[in-house]
């Protein structure tokens, strides 16, 4: 399911050799590229959301007519699951979180309701609403996950983790060329389907280290027309 | 799938059946209400009962310190077995049934915090035990010499408060009101002045109401004579006596069982003189939130909750079109209607039997 670097590392280069407009180091477009990844990836949370409220006013469609499941699985692709050891009703984010979707108790049956930390003084002062073992709560602070009741010892999040940076790595071949290294390199993790926007926006901000404006205005151009294609 | 879950044995034994191989230490109870700690449950292997230090139990899980024997047949008992579970819905089953089916994209609540349903699911709870699905507990207790007894922990209002006879028949107690209970009884001088503490706030005493209610012979109330000798013949100047005092006699105090008074104030139930001693039973309502256990539904009020939530959590959120909120109120009106109707619980043939007393004359 992963785009391959090197292919969009060849693409965004003959774009720009085509042109005459210079040329990317495997450096330069190392760091282009998992920028362009995480703009892409954080857009489709914004996509979903936009979706949803569409197909709220006009309705759903089936299958794959239904651009707010099409979009679902895109970012589905990075949902992972962890059990966590609470300690005195705190544990730790994991590392590679990236938003998190819910955290449930161990058996699965039931969630951990998000609370803010400022309503949580409500909450459990009052006796309808005080987090119970049935009815778990939780607030995030401070990179950690704070369980109440604090008698539960283990809880499994639900979370989307944060793409690998794809990386084009390079071996020097003869006259000092830079030779495509498979083994060492790291593909672009987002759905196949964001392939063309990929490309742009690397070209996008590859046009802003070459200093051609004409490269951002077209890839710009592009990205807007796909996004009125989304809409319409 | 089916909604029951345990098999008839567990339901109706009240206890599951497993047989040792000599190495296992570890069997999965499941149970209807399944026990939720090491207290309510009875082990046993071979017909014999075994102390609770020889095992420990997790909910679910029930662990032997030692592996009962090969073939050993080992039985779980709930202690206090219950019946009749299944005519109810759980709180948590009515909030995770509402998050499922009325909250989500495309639906008319796309959105809603659990917590908030929680809230109004209890609240519900509490409305229901008020008006629809009365569940009246029932506490028998003896009046002693101070002829008070405190109201019971979940006490919300009573139903009726009775006296047990020698047979087991219940009497009913009426609500005295020709009585109260100060809440504050003001200390004066000999000249009626208030009198005022260090920090000259208002100096109390102890209520005199309350003392002399608790020495009235309810006999002196109902102008009834001790030996009651009054239907005698040689005791004619007694019947007079009692025709003429009885005359427009005010039926609310005609009585012989006494009375109750509530002490809002203290918490306490107050008696006559006369009930000291006695057996009372005392029905009341709570709020269904008491416990646990009480955070339930009765299944023909089941669809009236969800609608009362639903109507809750629109009517509280922003920008909720007010015609929504309005075929809510309707809806929610009309299942609570239903669900009353359902809870009355009217049997065409108890009826009949209450109406043929009813119908016979009254003779003047």
């Amino acid at each position: 399911m992963a785009i391959n670097v090197n292919k969009v590392y060849r693409v965004v280069l003959s774009i720009l050799n085509k042109e005459q407009r210079g040329y990317l180091t495997p450096d330069q477009f190392n760091r282009l590229a998992r920028q362009a990844q995480l703009d892409l990836f954080e857009k489709s949370f914004y996509d979903y959301n936009r979706q949803l409220s569409k197909r709220n006013i006009q309705g759903v469609n089936s299958e794959y007519g239904d651009i707010a499941d099409n979009i679902e699985e895109k970012i589905d692709l990075f949902a992972e699951s962890a059990t966590q050891s609470i300690v005195a009703g705190v544990f730790s984010a994991p590392s590679d979180l990236y938003r998190t979707i819910q955290l449930v108790k161990t058996d699965r049956l039931t969630e951990i309701e998000k609370v803010k930390k400022s309503e949580y003084v409500y909450l459990a002062s009052s006796k309808l609403t005080q987090p119970t073992v049935e009815f778990p709560v939780y607030y995030f602070d401070n990179q950690q996950f704070n369980v109440l009741p604090n008698t539960l010892s283990q809880c499994v999040i639900d979370y989307i983790r944060r793409p690998e940076d794809p990386a084009w790595a390079f071996t020097l071949g003869n006259g000092g060329s830079y030779v495509y290294d498979a083994a060492n390199s790291q593909d672009f993790e987002i759905h196949e389907s964001d392939e063309n926007d990929l490309v742009l926006k690397v070209l996008a901000l590859a046009g802003v280290i070459i200093k051609d404006p004409t490269v951002i205005q077209v890839a710009q151009q592009q990205e807007v027309s796909n996004i009125n294609q989304e809409n319409s | 799938m089916g909604l029951i879950t345990d098999n008839a044995f567990n339901y109706y034994a009240g206890s599951q059946n497993f047989v040792g191989d000599g190495s296992a230490t570890i069997f999965t109870v499941n149970l209807s209400p399944q026990p939720t700690s090491i207290a309510d449950i009875f082990v046993y292997i071979n017909d014999i009962l075994i102390p609770e230090s020889s095992y420990t139990y997790v909910n679910p899980t029930l662990t032997f310190n030692a592996p009962p024997a090969d073939d050993a047949q080992i039985v779980v008992t709930i202690k206090d077995k219950k019946y009749g579970d299944y005519r109810y819905t759980t709180l948590a089953d009515i909030i995770n049934n509402f998050m499922v089916a009325y909250i989500g994209d495309g639906k008319i609540i796309n959105r809603a915090k659990r917590r908030d349903v929680i809230f109004h699911a209890k609240r519900a709870i509490q409305e229901f035990s008020y008006d629809i699905a009365r569940v009246e507990k029932i506490q028998e207790v003896e009046v002693g010499s101070s002829l008070s007894i405190p109201m019971p922990q979940d006490f919300v209002n009573y139903v009726a408060i009775s006296f047990v006879d020698n047979y087991g028949v219940e009497h009913s107690i009426p609500k005295g009101r020709i009585t109260s209970k100060p809440s504050e009884a003001i200390l004066q001088d000999d000249e009626f002045n208030y009198q005022y503490d260090d920090q000259d706030n208002l100096a109390t005493t102890s209520a005199l109401t309350d003392e002399r209610f608790k020495n009235l012979n309810p006999k002196n109330i109902l102008g009834q004579y001790d030996d009651e000798l009054f239907y005698d013949k040689d005791y004619s100047d007694q019947i007079l006596l009692e025709t003429r005092t009885r005359y427009g006699a005010d039926p609310e105090l005609m009585n012989e069982n006494g009375f109750f008074i509530i002490d809002e104030n203290k918490g306490t139930i107050n008696f006559t003189s006369n009930l000291a001693g006695r057996l009372i039973t005392i029905k009341y309502i709570s709020d269904g939130l008491g416990t646990d256990e009480e955070m339930k539904v009765h299944k023909l009020a089941e669809e009236a909750i969800y609608k009362h939530i639903a109507h809750a959590v629109l009517s509280t959120m922003a920008q909720v079109p007010e015609y929504i909120v309005n075929r809510f109120k309707k809806e929610r009106r009309a299942a609570m209607r239903n669900a009353k109707l359902r809870l009355y619980d009217l049997k065409l043939n108890e009826m009949t039997q209450v109406m043929r007393g009813k119908s016979k004359h009254i003779k003047h």
